[in-house]
């Protein structure tokens, strides 16, 4: 059985930022990045998300893999931080359920 | 979208000169940004049974109806070096041609960031970004008779962005050069402001030409994946 959870975000001023995290046996299914913000380059967010799927779903790990995007993607309306948050709270709510 | 992309590669190429495209989508359409979600910013149920087709873009941002009888696009492809580096600046920097082509039709707008235009508080243009190792592409739109009531229809936003807003429906966002002038402009009349605008916000003599070989035949290859249900369904 898979878990599903998924965190927004809209700030004043800001774009929004949609993650869908899916979740099975411990290990990370599907990782969705969706929104209206401005990322480049665009293919990296792609990536990142086929690099987290099948990973373990602990905190630790996935954080290591997602700083390694930190200085390669540029985002305008959202932040690295605010996916990292998202992301993060998702993990969080699908280990914990 | 297939001829935006391929002219940004070719100025990344440094084989097109910087360049003001304008053009207007027939028929009607709608575009989306490149990271969302089909069926969170368009109804599809709507969009369908009206045949209107949807196209997602190379560049972020959100989705778009493109009126062809009340829509103008215009891209701006260029060297990054001559834009300021801060995205939000170099939105403004653009965006400057939008607003001395609506001054030219009679209407005083702002810039708003991130990439808005605006006319007494409501949106008039939407611009997105795109950037290459050398180059950008920023392109957008201008409302200038856009049938509102079916944009209203046809694009759907997150409830969350609704209420970020304080709106209950996009239709109180936006507005078009008709709505704030009382009488529309021809699509002419539109595009020679643009055209002025831009000379005047990017401080340039705009010179006009016909689309090159090269650009043509890369935007024909680029058509297949425009297309494809692949990627206009990739989210």
């Amino acid at each position: 059985m898979s878990i599903k959870v998924s965190k927004q975000l809209k700030r004043p001023g800001g774009k929004y930022l949609k993650v869908e995290l899916e979740v099975a046996k411990g290990r990370i299914v599907k990782l969705k990045i969706s929104g209206d913000f401005f990322a480049y380059p665009s293919h990296l967010l792609d990536m990142l998300e086929k690099e987290v799927a099948g990973v373990r779903a602990e905190r630790e790990g996935v954080e290591r893999l997602l700083e390694t995007y930190k200085d390669k993607l540029e985002f305008v309306g959202v932040s690295f931080e605010d996916l990292k948050r998202l992301v993060l709270e998702a993990l969080k709510e699908t280990i914990s359920t | 979208m297939a001829l935006d992309e391929a002219m940004l590669l070719l100025k990344e190429e440094g084989k097109i000169p910087n360049t003001l495209r304008l053009y207007v989508f027939k028929p009607s359409a709608i575009s989306i940004g490149y990271f969302q979600k089909v069926e969170e910013s368009v109804n599809l149920e709507v969009v369908s049974s009206m045949g209107i087709p949807l196209v997602r873009r190379v560049t972020g941002g959100g989705s778009v109806y493109h009126d062809e009888n009340g829509e103008v696009t215009y891209s701006v492809i260029a060297n990054l070096s001559e834009f300021p580096k801060d995205a939000i600046e170099s939105y403004k920097a653009i965006c400057k041609g939008v607003i001395y082509a609506l001054a030219e039709l009679g209407l005083e707008a702002s810039f708003i960031p991130i990439n808005d235009v605006v006319v007494n508080g409501r949106k008039i243009s939407g611009s997105a970004q795109l950037r290459k190792a050398s180059s950008l592409l920023q392109h957008g739109t201008l409302l200038y008779d856009t049938d509102l009531e079916l944009l209203g229809k046809v694009l759907r936003v997150p409830s969350l962005k609704l209420k970020s807003h304080g709106i209950s429906s996009i239709y109180e966002r936006v507005t078009t050069v008709s709505r704030e002038l009382g009488e529309s402009p021809s699509r002419e009349e539109v595009i020679a402001a643009l055209i002025k605008g831009f000379e005047m916000g990017l401080g340039v003599k705009l010179k006009e030409e016909r689309l090159t070989e090269e650009e043509r035949g890369l935007a024909l290859r680029l058509l297949k994946k425009y297309r494809s249900r692949e990627w206009n369904f990739m989210r």
